[in-house]
């Protein structure tokens, strides 16, 4: 088991709130990230999962047991700190043995776990040695260990790559993968990585400044970003947005780009929105085609592709990748057209309003 | 030239002593390294001269004591006579010596627990008023010793505590009138020690289930050994060495510490002529610091390094 259930919590710091009212129902067995920018709650939020940090107001349910007057221990739950907070004059093993101890857990079975959770760690041979002796990436095996050793209802984990580098945080990535599936516990992960957020997650929580924006599978939240938050945090490099206006026009209602390119959209209200479109789905179109012009500004290439970051005329700044191929002479007039079934409008209030793959289509002049 | 030679070259050039040979540059930097030797040398040996001039002169005749230039080293002809004259003076030195003994290792035992339990808790747990408790006992250093000396001694009169040694040690238990040094020193030199250590280590616990006693007994206190050491050795040597606390509180031999004690030799041996046989106690009263330097130097130095590095 390990259903976690969130009813309207809420945290403030003093006069100051920080989580505002979040609702979230976790399955058992499911594997969640929160994400989100710095300082928007995500770790906040983890802590009182955890039982760190008391709750101002609301319910947090385990098994649907109300739990927010609990012990961390009592709750059943394990955590995997960013710095692995391993205790540091205490070898692999007693570090992992120390919550059991205090469990009470007979010697016998204590060794049996640590030798369990050694061996799907690969940690067996780094057991007698203390924290100061083992490289990041092993100090963050054993602080998944002593995670795994209490057999927990809840895993959470505080953003425990980012001490790591590039290389073995992949690596490790793939290993916490892996060990959900092996011990199919529920597993909370924060993080600010959305390649870690989209690799790992059943679900993504997008939180900002202490509000969930939008809960989905990673392609979900990719597809069909509830807003414009959601639609810049997810996708690497984000979204471009370029303001337009929808106007009523012979060809229904619709919005007017450059070069006389129109795109139409069924059902939108009439006046200022956002169109987004990714970057992915941007391509340069020939002179006097396509739907915005911009100056190049830098263009980059990434071996495969390449990023060409330039400025429209308005001041909008535009990202496209393109696959690579001979660089465009400096300052160079771009014209950039997209596949309409892969753009997003958000209306007046940032809110999506649709994507033109159901109402909308691009008609050159 | 190679492209890297080229560079060294080019970032030599820039340093200011690009136009000294490589050979002056190696002489320069060996006079530097003597020069410091030679001031460290010098810096050390004003520390240690009293010492080895104490010992000598505890090893030569009475009459030698104020020679001048005084001797370093004893030479061949040392004797024992003064240690032979100080031990059949009939001067209860081995009873000075286990008092002290006795009040030091108490004191300093008593001292560092509480202080290391009152230092945890001021910078680990939440409790009313906490900040303003540690204003307070900062304000408390400010109250010089010898203000709190006569209620003090009135308390322990009422108690039936004066001329034992307990009049000297249940202060200094809790560090409220340790000698010579205030309890705040120990609360916040702990303190300060313990919200250096990582938060997250006690949340770690706390997920493991870890109550507050057991994460200070076996998270926190094994992790504060060097300051815990440090700390040790600065109470029992400033207790050890205390004459003001003893003077007043102590009036029988049979109570007297050393650093009192020392000074009654010279009645029952005589006059200025005993100065050896002061020299000689005074030399035995500091091996038992001497040793226990020694023995916590290593901690000492980790302790006030760890100190430097996490400011």
């Amino acid at each position: 088991m390990g259903v976690l259930r969130l009813e309207n919590v809420r945290k403030s710091f003093g006069a100051v709130p920080v989580i505002h009212g979040v609702d979230l129902e976790i399955p058992s067995g499911e594997f969640v990230v929160f994400v989100g920018p710095s300082g928007c709650g995500k770790s906040t939020l983890l802590r009182i999962i955890a039982g760190l940090e008391p709750v101002t107001a609301g319910q947090i349910k385990l098994d649907g047991i109300v739990v927010n007057n609990l012990e961390p221990a009592e709750r059943r739950v394990a955590m995997v700190f960013q710095s692995y907070a391993l205790y540091p004059h205490m070898t692999a093993r007693k570090n992992m043995a120390f919550g059991l101890k205090i469990a009470g857990l007979s010697k016998h079975d204590i060794e049996t776990r640590i030798a369990d959770a050694a061996r799907a760690l690969q940690i067996e041979q780094l057991l007698d040695r203390i924290p100061k002796d083992l490289s990041g990436g092993q100090r963050q095996r054993v602080a998944i260990g002593r995670a795994i050793v209490r057999e927990p209802q809840l895993f959470l984990f505080d953003e425990p790559l980012s001490n790591l580098d590039a290389a073995l945080r992949v690596q490790t990535r793939i290993e916490i993968a892996k060990l959900h599936k092996l011990v199919d516990s529920t597993m909370i992960y924060v993080t600010h990585d959305q390649v870690e957020a989209m690799t790992l997650a059943d679900r993504i929580v997008v939180m900002n400044s202490g509000r969930v924006e939008q809960v989905g599978t990673p392609l979900e939240l990719y597809r069909q970003p509830r807003n414009l938050f959601v639609a810049g945090f997810i996708g690497s490099p984000m979204m471009n947005f370029l303001p337009v206006d929808i106007v009523e026009s012979p060809r229904g209602r619709s919005a007017v780009g450059a070069n006389g390119a129109a795109i139409s959209f069924a059902g939108a209200p009439v006046g200022p929105a956002t169109l987004g479109i990714r970057p992915e789905n941007l391509s340069v179109a020939a002179d006097g085609q396509g739907f915005i012009a911009g100056t190049l500004v830098l263009e980059e290439h990434l071996g495969e592709h390449r990023l060409i970051h330039a400025v429209a005329a308005d001041g909008t700044e535009l990202i496209a990748k393109l696959p690579d191929g001979p660089a465009y002479p400096a300052d160079a007039n771009l014209h950039f057209t997209f596949d309409p079934r892969h753009t997003h409008l958000f209306g007046a209030d940032g809110v999506r309003i649709g994507s033109t793959q159901e109402q909308g289509t691009l008609e050159h002049a | 030239m190679s492209e890297i030679a080229k560079f060294a070259a080019g970032h030599d050039r820039m340093t200011k002593r690009h136009w000294l040979s490589a050979e002056t540059r190696a002489s320069i930097d060996r006079v530097q390294t003597i020069l410091v030797y030679i001031i460290l040398g010098a810096g050390a040996f004003l520390m240690v001269a009293p010492f080895l001039w104490m010992f000598t002169t505890s090893l030569r005749p009475t009459t030698e004591a104020f020679n001048l230039p005084p001797r370093w080293l004893p030479g061949f002809d040392a004797t024992l006579e003064s240690y032979q004259r100080l031990l059949s003076s009939g001067v209860p030195i081995g009873r000075f010596f286990m008092n002290s003994l006795t009040m030091s290792t108490a004191v300093t035992l008593g001292y560092v627990a509480t202080t290391t339990i009152a230092g945890y808790a001021f910078a680990r747990l939440r409790f009313p008023f906490k900040n303003a408790l540690f204003v307070i006992l900062l304000l408390s250093l400010m109250v010089p010793i010898q203000t709190t000396l006569v209620p003090l001694f009135l308390l322990m009169r009422g108690l039936g505590l004066v001329d034992s040694q307990w009049a000297i040690i249940l202060p200094g238990l809790t560090g409220a009138f340790a000698p010579g040094m205030s309890g705040v020193f120990g609360i916040f030199m702990m303190r300060q020690f313990f919200l250096t250590l990582p938060k997250e280590l006690f949340e770690a616990a706390r997920v493991d289930g870890s109550n507050h006693f057991l994460t200070f007994w076996a998270v926190a206190l094994p992790l504060a050994r060097p300051q815990i050491a440090a700390l040790s050795v600065i109470i029992f040597t400033m207790t050890w060495n205390d004459y003001f606390l003893p003077l007043i509180f102590l009036n029988s031999i049979d109570q007297m510490v050393l650093p009192v004690g020392i000074m009654s030799i010279r009645e029952p041996v005589g006059n200025s002529s005993a100065t050896s046989e002061v020299i000689a106690a005074v030399a035995l009263s500091i091996l038992p610091l001497l040793v226990v330097f020694l023995v916590a130097q290593r901690w000492i130095v980790d302790s006030f390094v760890r100190a430097g590095v996490k400011g």
